[in-house]
């Protein structure tokens, strides 16, 4: 059953980082967000399983309180972070998304796999080339289960 | 006999009662009312039959049902027995105008049921089982509570996990947790119209009561997640619904957590479907249809967003 989101920070390689997990509501306890500290701070949201659009208001009103000098990246963005980014303006904040989980589908036996995208790997020079996956079942070729404009839209 | 539309069935072990409900029904194309042994004669396609009204004073007649389950397979049965309704849920799902029916018992009413059955027959056209013909596992909730809104949202998921990928599951959960919040919080209206609880925080409970509850109904097939989430205002209206729409699509104004109808959960909706569907009958009944896509194909493959407004009313 899920909560509404909670953090947990750590440290990893000298950077700050906080693992979400949860729902983002209208019960949302954002308040780490005006304790960034000055440089790279990273947000994992890989946990995070829906945002609400209370959720939503909740978080872009909780960003105005980063401070100045804090920067965010995101990463292993969930399926329901990423929705937020490509619907909500600003949802990112001053943040940049280091990486993704994006839905891969074997047309041949219904296989469902999330594959974590490294953007640093997949995007440059405003071309996107995605990895081929092959299923773990019957090791056809998986495809992308979206439209990889939508996707993608956010890097527009 | 017309067949070339949804029907229902009016069956009764009591002459008298039979006599009454056949004379009223003449005056309509698409009800018929039978005794048991002119069920077995009538010619009447599986296919025409949607719903089934079996009335009994005595003794449940199983082999009457039965004969009824078999040729009407699809069909919506619904049993009164001594004038008290009997709801076999493990067999069929229920109907909000039923809920209403249900208040009009014990005792048996037939103009109520008549003027209930043409309102099904309006709402049926564009309801959801409009969108998802034959047999599909419908999960159908109660929405009422606003601290059971996670446990409604993840009930509904937990129904359709195995049809869905990360993706659909998300924009899913999102699109369940604005339609219940606004079936708890946007919909209920004071009998003079005006709204109950949509000014107040969302950070506050309400509980609504048996008259004002909201129906949430979730289905799928191998293309779509179908949605249906009704509530017993009819207060929305198209001016309302573009006004958000617009303002969403068209500002970059940000909503204070506090404020009331602010349209991002409708934005979000609609953003996430491929049908739009909302049917208001004003001051009675509002229903959402929402289909979501299975899985979103690249844009060559893509199917045309679609928004429907549809005003249903009493003649």
């Amino acid at each position: 059953m899920s909560s509404s989101i909670s953090y947990q920070k750590s440290i990893q390689s000298g950077t700050p980082t906080y693992h979400l997990s949860g729902v983002i509501n209208e019960n949302a306890d954002l308040t780490f967000l005006a304790k960034l500290e000055p440089g790279t701070n990273v947000i994992n949201t890989r946990e995070v399983e829906r945002i609400n659009s209370c959720g939503v208001r909740e978080w872009i009103s909780a960003l105005k309180s980063v401070p100045e000098g804090a920067t965010i990246k995101y990463r292993e963005c969930s399926a329901a972070f990423l929705d937020q980014i490509n619907m909500i303006s600003n949802f990112l904040g001053n943040g940049t998304v280091e990486s993704l989980f994006i839905p891969y589908l074997c047309e041949s036996c219904g296989a469902k796999k999330d594959s974590l995208i490294e953007l640093e790997v997949c995007f440059s020079d405003d071309e996107l080339e995605l990895p081929e996956l092959a299923c773990t079942s019957c090791e056809d070729e998986m495809e992308l289960a979206d439209d990889p404009e939508q996707l993608f839209s956010f890097l527009e | 006999m017309d067949t070339t539309s949804k029907s229902a069935i009016f069956i009764s072990e009591q002459g008298d009662l039979l006599k009454s409900v056949t004379e009223e029904f003449k005056t309509y194309n698409h009800a018929y009312a039978l005794s048991p042994d002119q069920l077995v004669n009538t010619a009447l396609a599986p296919s025409h039959i949607d719903l089934v009204f079996y009335h009994t004073d005595g003794e449940l007649n199983v082999h009457t049902l039965d004969r009824v389950h078999v040729r009407y397979p699809d069909s919506e049965i619904f049993i009164l027995q001594n004038s008290q309704f009997h709801h076999q849920l493990d067999l069929f799902s229920s109907r909000p105008w039923l809920r209403h029916y249900l208040s009009c018992l014990p005792s048996f009413d037939l103009q109520e049921f008549i003027h209930l059955y043409k309102l099904k027959l309006k709402q049926h056209r564009f309801g959801l089982k409009s969108f998802f013909p034959g047999e599909n596992d419908t999960l159908y909730l109660d929405i009422y509570d606003s601290q059971k809104k996670d446990h409604y949202t993840e009930t509904c998921l937990a129904f359709l996990e195995p049809r869905l990928n990360s993706l659909s599951k998300a924009r899913l959960g999102n699109v369940l947790e604005e339609l219940i919040m606004n079936m708890i919080w946007d919909a209920p209206r004071h009998e003079d119209g005006e709204p109950l609880f949509n000014k107040i925080s969302r950070k506050k409970s309400v509980l609504l009561e048996e008259h004002q509850k909201g129906r949430l109904a979730v289905t799928v097939n191998d293309q779509h997640i179908g949605i249906s989430a009704e509530d017993p205002f009819g207060a929305i209206s198209l001016e309302v619904i573009l006004t958000h729409l617009s303002r969403c699509f068209f500002s970059r104004e940000e909503k204070d957590t506090n404020s009331a109808g602010a349209g991002l959960g409708l934005y979000m909706i609609y953003k996430c479907s491929e049908v739009f569907n909302v049917n208001v009958h004003p001051g009675h009944r509002t229903e959402f249809i929402i289909l979501l896509p299975l899985r979103i194909h690249s844009k060559e493959h893509q199917r045309q967003k679609s928004f429907h407004f549809n005003e249903v009313s009493y003649e």
